[in-house]
């Protein structure tokens, strides 16, 4: 049945008692599927030379003539000229000039490998159906020769059920914006996160930001750094098989930048005093805007803080900073009315919200953390030292 | 607004220049007191500016552009005539080799501030040497500026800028247009090089059109118009520079385009356009580019050949139809 070789050879009809032969469209390349009849140099009834060409055949790229394989005459043509033919398809048979046609099962299947027409179509109709990411093939063309015009398109996109919306821009994921969207999502895939919120009355903090004349920023990643000293397993990483605790306290404070989102670290935050941890968020939160940060300035953290309360947001669902263990939101600093000995008193009402990765850490270690970072910014004076 | 002609609007800008500038001066064939010109737009400027500043010349177009480009070179802004712009051919080395590179040639020490206003255009029967459009060849010499005005008001306006204007610059008008009359303010104006104008705004197709043949896509439109088809015309007025910005645009907004020129189709004015909308609004075409243009023989002297040569509005029609489907 096969026809291995590259060479276009008419097979025996008969095995044994060589008679009538048949012409089978050749495989002229690995890849070929069809070929078409280009012309035939012999009619039905001539005579043909063994070697002498009788039809020539073209493939993708390129014409063949087909040669006859043995004398005799060329009895029956299958394929007429511009006919299309899967390879071995049956061309035409040869015979002995007294020989009678044998009768051969045709089979003159259609060819059933798709042919990838072009589609005629306006350039305008090209770009609209390339911005909406429509497949032309699917649209019927009403210009001449049945090309489609933009008009086709745009009959079709609002035709369409499964509308697409149209492409205005396309950003390429580089540079922040691309380390950023790695890093979270190998946090969200890889660590179960769990957010709890917790309400802080930010009365004595305020006081204590206008006496010392430092930013809320300031004094939360002090009093987280106080919290964790007492909290160790909050300031940790998972690697393996093994929750690694740090005995550093570097903190990172989530910055937002033109470039994108950057987290400059502070380190030793537990080991510096308010006005020294001040200044130093200042100046990297200043080299941040900048473009300015050096890598030493951005690694290391142990921990993460990030603020949007600048923003109005009350609550969200900080996403951990990996390979850290936690993360803490600070929301808007919000007059609420807050029950205090039975009365209805207006307090300066902070929420923060702490993710964790719940593979190092339970819910109630992770609150009584929560609760210990309200208590210190309820009583802010412990920071002073 | 008064209405003039185009020979007036045209006369009125050399006044005005010559009044305004006293370096402003005419040369050419028959232009003085006893003709006023071929087509008559230099008349009377003899009697008013006097013989010095409006100089009859002997027929020799290679002596009037010559003088013309010495002229310049030492501080004048002369403005020649040549009878007919096929005879420009008489001229070509001191147009090409020598006006249109003296400025770049002297790193701009020199320059040659030259004007050479000429009619091209056929339909007035006076056959293959005085019938010509060959702006064309203009465009093609890095240098020159050229100006196909198509209304009096473009017309004078942008003679105007062409006198001041410090390149030489080819001001092509058209025979049938110098009595074709329209809208010109009395106070003065000058228009930009290389700000088409919009003749007529439309939606469903863009004809672009110099000289003469906007007057006849002007008509073509409104026999389309009746049948529901909407037509822009743009006019580049100024065809070095080139105002591509408004032609793409327009393209960008209709989809199609049909260009229609009185030069021969080959190598024409309607080539470089289309040239242009291909490389920078390909992806907003949705119908082939459809040039409408003189076939590429010499204008024939027989009345019926010649308009069978030239475009009409019968052609713009049916080239509008064969994009619009």
């Amino acid at each position: 049945m096969r026809n291995a070789s590259l060479k276009p050879l008419g097979k025996s009809f008969t095995e044994g008692v060589r008679m009538a032969v048949k012409i089978v469209m050749p495989r002229l390349s690995l890849t070929m599927k069809t070929g078409s009849v280009v012309r035939w140099y012999k009619r039905e009834g001539e005579e043909v030379r063994k070697g002498e060409p009788i039809v020539e055949v073209l493939t993708e790229k390129v014409t063949y003539d087909i040669e006859a394989p043995e004398p005799g005459i060329l009895r029956k043509i299958y394929a007429k000229e511009g006919d299309e033919v899967p390879v071995n398809g049956l061309l035409a048979v040869i015979t002995k000039p007294d020989e009678p046609l044998p009768e051969i099962e045709v089979e003159m299947e259609k060819p059933k490998v798709e042919i990838k027409e072009r589609i005629p179509a306006s350039p305008a109709a090209k770009r609209l159906a390339r911005e909406y990411g429509m497949d032309l093939s699917q649209i019927a063309g009403t210009g001449p020769g049945g090309r489609i015009v933009e008009a086709d398109v745009r009959r079709y996109i609002e035709e369409k059920l499964e509308y697409k919306p149209k492409i205005r821009e396309v950003i390429p994921l580089t540079g922040v914006r691309k380390i950023s969207a790695e890093r979270v999502a190998k946090s969200a895939r890889e660590a179960p996160h769990c957010t709890l919120c917790m309400e802080v009355d930010m009365t004595e903090a305020s006081k204590f930001k206008e006496s010392l004349g430092v930013s809320f920023t300031d004094i939360i990643v002090k009093a987280v750094a106080y919290a964790l000293k007492e909290h160790r397993i909050m300031n940790s990483t998972l690697e393996g098989n093994k929750i690694k605790v740090f005995d550093e306290i570097n903190i990172g404070v989530a910055t937002a930048t033109p470039q994108g989102l950057v987290v400059p670290v502070v380190k030793n935050a537990d080991k510096k005093s308010l006005p020294e941890l001040s200044a130093e968020i200042k100046a990297l939160v200043k080299k941040a805007r900048e473009g300015k940060l050096e890598h030493s300035d951005v690694s290391g953290g142990t921990f993460t803080v990030t603020n949007l309360g600048m923003y109005g947001v009350e609550v969200f669902t900080p996403i951990i900073n990996p390979p850290e263990a936690a993360i803490l939101g600070v929301g808007k600093i919000i007059q609420k009315p807050v029950v205090e000995e039975n009365q209805v008193k207006i307090k300066p009402m902070m929420t923060f919200s702490l993710s964790f990765d719940h593979r190092i850490v339970d819910g109630a270690p992770a609150a009584q953390f929560l609760a210990k970072i309200k208590e210190i910014l309820e009583n802010p004076s412990i920071l002073k030292d | 607004m008064r209405e003039i002609s185009y020979r007036d609007a045209l006369r009125e800008a050399l006044r005005e220049e010559m009044q305004r500038d006293p370096t402003v001066f005419l040369l050419g064939e028959d232009i003085g007191r006893y003709w006023g010109g071929a087509f008559k737009v230099t008349k009377g400027l003899a009697e008013e500016f006097g013989d010095e500043r409006v100089r009859d010349t002997p027929i020799s177009e290679s002596a009037i552009v010559g003088a013309a480009v010495g002229a310049a070179i030492t501080g004048m802004r002369p403005v020649a005539e040549i009878m007919f712009g096929d005879l420009t051919t008489l001229a070509m080395d001191q147009i090409v080799n020598q006006a249109a590179k003296i400025r770049y040639m002297f790193g701009g020490q020199a320059k040659a501030p030259l004007v050479i206003r000429t009619p091209f255009g056929g339909g007035v029967n006076i056959a293959a040497h005085h019938s010509q459009c060959l702006e064309a060849w203009f465009m093609h010499v890095p240098g020159l500026q050229v100006v196909v005005p198509s209304t009096p008001y473009d017309a004078k306006g942008l003679l105007k800028t062409a006198i001041r204007n410090d390149n030489p610059v080819i001001f092509c008008e058209h025979k049938l247009l110098y009595p074709i009359t329209g809208p010109v303010p009395d106070e003065e104006y000058t228009l930009p090089f290389g700000v088409a104008d919009i003749k007529r705004e439309g939606n469903d197709v863009t004809i672009v059109a110099t000289l003469y043949m906007v007057h006849k896509a002007l008509k073509a439109a409104e026999e389309l118009e009746k049948d529901g088809i909407s037509v822009e015309i743009v006019d580049p007025r100024t065809l070095v520079p080139l105002d591509k910005e408004t032609i793409i645009n327009s393209v960008k907004k209709t989809g199609r385009v049909v260009i229609v020129t009185e030069d021969c189709k080959t190598a024409g004015v309607s080539a470089e356009i289309a040239a242009v909308i291909a490389e920078k609004a390909l992806d907003y075409l949705d119908a082939p580019i459809k040039r409408v243009a003189n076939p590429d023989v010499p204008i024939p002297f027989s009345p019926p050949l010649e308009s069978f040569v030239i475009p009409d509005e019968k052609r713009i029609i049916e080239a509008v139809r064969e994009v619009v489907y």
